[in-house]
């Protein structure tokens, strides 16, 4: 079994065991609040992509609303790329996920959690020589992470986390992120929480 | 007086009752579970059905491979709401020709051996869809699905490592709308597909026949209309897809453009003339044409073929018995600018069924079915025995032998034999054959142990004889010239098989929540001729799944199957391995396949969302030598339900 494959299987089995063990897990009403967060990482490791680009910061904004067990997440990552010579042109990818995190409540407003996402990751290559159709493509991507968070004021939260983000490209790109930056809850608009449930 | 004569009548052209023949060993897949495994189309159901495997060429349309069809074209029988519906065209089948969409089906019923279903024989097995009720009011409803395959450069084709773009594999939508009133309903239908051709075996051959992109589409319509009246139902249907392809046609070994049509249209239903009798009728038209796609080649099938079909069975119905009588007429008119040595094929069947039921144990059902073409008659019968012992355990017995012509399944080489011949250029029969008639002799035993609905286990055996088969002795090799195959194809009759297998399958119910199915099939050739005993080898041995069913809540679900597939292999191919330097290989790798689908409802079950991965572990599966090699998938789906708007 391949490093990819034991990956996945880890993968796999977690979010099973997590489906599984809803006790472990703070329970709320489905969708009653939104947690909207902005934040901003850097590259934590170096594999076969950084032989040809560099990643100097990247961005991402997520909602998150608890779910039957757990939160559910969608967001959107920005990673723009910048080719180490003009033989490779600068790209930027923009992965656009769907996700679950285990949260876990700790004392003093710190909370822990642990997450899986799913999504395609669209490339977007800055480059003259190739067709216009080939300036674009998408792939799927999963992603795994961690964060921890402390709760200012009531509404307001302050975090910090690590993202392990697999793109399964032809040769994977494997990157992890890791990043900082703050979010605010809100009441669910009862129509939008309807729509949802 | 006119009613008593219409009994009188009907007792003496039918003297029956109709009996659901096949209902001991049917298998149901429902709504909820085909949402649940994110099934995403009519073809994909085809992956999802118990006692099959499977031969797959380009990637997404499957062809179900049985005990009894894996060395013949013979394909599986298609109801629609009873009503039977004819897809293929000289070999080409592509269940997703049937006109109707993922969101109009209530269940689908199948059957994976030698059975009866109105009147008609079939021994690959049988798949019914049933359609949903209409609600009362108008309803509209919406299709949309994706399915994407990984492995394409990225940002690498910029570098040394570049590889083949691998992009959109599949590409569904479609939308319908219904009306219905108390005792009436209509639903009008469209779906169009598109598939990619990405993977790299597909793409050598197929571009070297095709002009512009190499895309195939599909455009389906459908209307269905019903009516219930005081003495019965009548059921109106009409279907038609067209659909530009890339067909793989054996004989030639390669992709030939074709622009595939299907038109049918037909009406069933039944008269209910007292609470005993009543009487059925199916009548259908069915045009099927393989017609011309630009190509370098001007490869050209031209190829029609139309189908009268009429099937008219009385039914009798008491308490302890169930008898019913019928007859069928089916005329084949093939229709090409060639010269034929025939006009028509006409097949004439009488058939008969009775299912008694002398205790509250004990459940018999007798099928009886003659078919008749030119002077000669092959003969179809089947006994089903189903015994409840207590109210835990039951037993479940089948036997039948079938008898069938060759020309029943009006393939390619059906026509070939009456002077029909495409222009395919390097087609080669190396010796005349007799088309003939096989038979097929089946004998099925299942034990079922149900406890408070929570477990269900039933363990079941079968033994099969393949009798009197005309079989292909082909000879396939590589031309690396020109990145093609050859196929020499020569027959060899009276070729015979004995088959044996077991099944275990243990369905757990857990909580109201949790529920999953273990499923395991060995399957084996006893002794036969050596041609069939090498064809056998492209079933595979052992075949076992692991399926996982969690409903989170009312609204959210997730499904997981975990399925094993064991080697196959290929002889035909044999030297092609190794004359294409291993692009083609003849033995396929057993395989590990490992499948997640996440469902959700949204706005009062109004919308549904699905998304699903396939191939999780990134194996390598292929259902075919020179069939695509799938890799990890990933789906989305989302269905539109507005129902009962103007009530």
């Amino acid at each position: 079994m391949g490093k990819n494959q034991k990956i996945l299987f880890l993968f796999f089995f977690s979010s099973i065991s997590f489906f599984s063990s809803t006790d472990l897990f703070s329970q709320n009403e489905p969708f009653s609040k939104i947690t909207i967060a902005l934040s901003a990482a850097k590259q934590g490791n170096s594999t076969l992509i950084n032989d040809f680009w560099e990643n100097n910061f990247s961005l991402e904004g997520n909602l998150e609303s608890p779910f039957y067990f757990g939160e559910v997440k969608t967001g959107l990552i920005f990673i723009p790329f910048t080719g180490n010579s003009v033989k490779y042109p600068n790209f930027k990818i923009f992965y656009f996920y769907l996700g679950w995190n285990g949260v876990i409540n700790f004392y003093n407003n710190f909370s822990a959690s642990f997450g899986i996402s799913a999504g395609s990751s669209f490339m977007y290559f800055h480059a003259d020589q190739i067709a216009a159709f080939e300036k674009t493509e998408s792939e799927l991507t999963f992603s795994t992470g961690a964060k921890i968070k402390y709760q200012i004021a009531g509404k307001v939260g302050i975090f910090s986390k690590i993202d392990l983000i697999k793109i399964f490209t032809k040769n994977n790109i494997d990157l992890i992120l890791i990043s900082a930056g703050i979010d605010f809850t809100i009441d669910t608009p009862k129509w939008l929480e309807n729509f949802l449930k | 007086m006119i009613s008593k004569l219409i009994k009188i009548l009907l007792l003496f052209i039918s003297f029956s009752v109709y009996a659901q023949s096949n209902l001991f060993f049917e298998q149901v897949l429902t709504e909820k579970e085909i949402k649940a495994k994110g099934i995403f189309s009519i073809a994909d159901l085809l992956n999802f059905l118990d006692g099959w495997s499977y031969e797959n060429i380009d990637g997404t349309f499957s062809n179900p491979l049985n005990r009894f069809n894996f060395s013949s074209p013979e394909k599986i029988k298609i109801y629609l709401n009873d009503q039977l519906i004819e897809l293929s065209s000289l070999d080409h089948f592509s269940l997703n020709l049937l006109p109707i969409s993922l969101d109009q089906i209530d269940s689908v019923i199948y059957s994976s051996i030698p059975s009866m279903f109105k009147g008609e024989y079939s021994s690959t097995g049988v798949i019914r869809f049933y359609t949903k009720k209409v609600p009362e009011g108008f309803t509209i409803r919406g299709v949309h699905s994706a399915v994407n395959e990984t492995g394409d450069p990225g940002p690498y084709k910029f570098t040394t490592y570049e590889t083949d773009n691998v992009d959109k594999l599949n590409f569904d939508l479609s939308g319908g709308i219904d009306a219905g009133g108390k005792n009436w309903y209509l639903s009008a239908n469209y779906k169009s597909n598109e598939n990619f051709v990405t993977d790299p075996k597909l793409e050598r051959r197929v571009g070297r026949l095709s002009i512009g992109d190499k895309k195939s589409r599909l455009n389906s319509s459908s209307l269905l209309l019903g009516f219930d009246y005081k003495i019965g139902k009548s059921n109106f249907y009409f279907g038609s897809s067209e659909y530009a392809d890339f067909y793989f046609f054996d004989p030639y070994q390669n992709e030939i453009p074709s622009m595939r049509n299907y038109l049918q249209s037909g009406i069933s239903g039944s008269l209910s003339f007292s609470k005993i009798i009543s009487l059925e009728y199916d009548f259908s038209f069915t045009k099927n044409e393989l017609g011309f796609r630009e190509n370098w080649s001007y490869l050209n099938f031209d190829w029609k073929h139309e189908k009268y079909y009429a099937r008219l069975n009385g039914v009798m119905r008491q308490n302890l018995y169930e008898l019913t009588v019928g007859l069928i007429y089916e005329q084949n008119v093939p229709s090409t600018t060639e010269i034929l040595n025939i006009n028509h094929i006409v097949f004439g069947k009488f058939f008969a069924s009775l299912l008694l039921k002398p205790t509250s144990k004990l459940i018999q059902n007798f099928d009886l079915q003659l078919t008749k073409y030119k002077n000669d008659s092959g003969i179809r019968v089947g006994l089903q025995n189903l015994y409840k012992v207590d109210r835990w355990n039951s037993i479940g017995l089948n036997f039948s032998y079938s008898e069938k012509f060759y020309r029943e399944l009006l393939d390619y080489w059906t026509w070939y034999k009456e002077g029909y011949s495409s222009n395919v250029t390097n087609l080669v029969t190396q010796s005349d054959y007799d088309l003939g008639k096989s038979s097929v002799l089946d004998f099925a035993f299942y034990y079922d142990w149900n406890f408070k609905q929570i477990v269900n286990l039933r363990l079941s055996a079968f033994y099969s004889e393949l009798q009197n088969q005309l079989v292909e002795l082909e000879s396939i090799r590589y031309i690396p010239e020109q990145f093609t195959l050859e196929k020499v194809t020569d027959f060899r009759s009276n070729e015979f098989l004995c088959s044996a297998g077991v099944n275990s399958e243990i369905k757990l119910k857990i909580s109201d929540c949790f529920s999953t199915k273990v499923y395991y099939q060995f399957q084996t050739d006893v002794s036969g001729t050596n041609l069939l005993s090498e064809k056998w080898m492209r079933l595979p041995e052992h075949t076992a799944a692991l399926e996982l069913m969690f409903n989170v809540a009312e609204s959210f679900s997730t499904w997981t199957r975990f399925k094993y597939y064991s080697s196959t292999t290929w002889l035909e191919y044999r030297y092609v391995e190794q004359q294409s330097n291993s692009f083609y290989n003849y033995k396929l790798k057993e395989k590990f396949l490992l499948e997640l689908s996440l469902s959700k409802w949204f706005w009062d079950r109004k919308v549904w969302a699905n998304v699903v991965f396939r191939n999780l572990l990134n194996q390598e599966e292929s259902y075919h030598p020179v069939g695509a090699d799938l890799d990890l998938r990933f789906l989305f789906q989302i269905h539109l339900y507005f129902n009962s708007l103007f009530e």
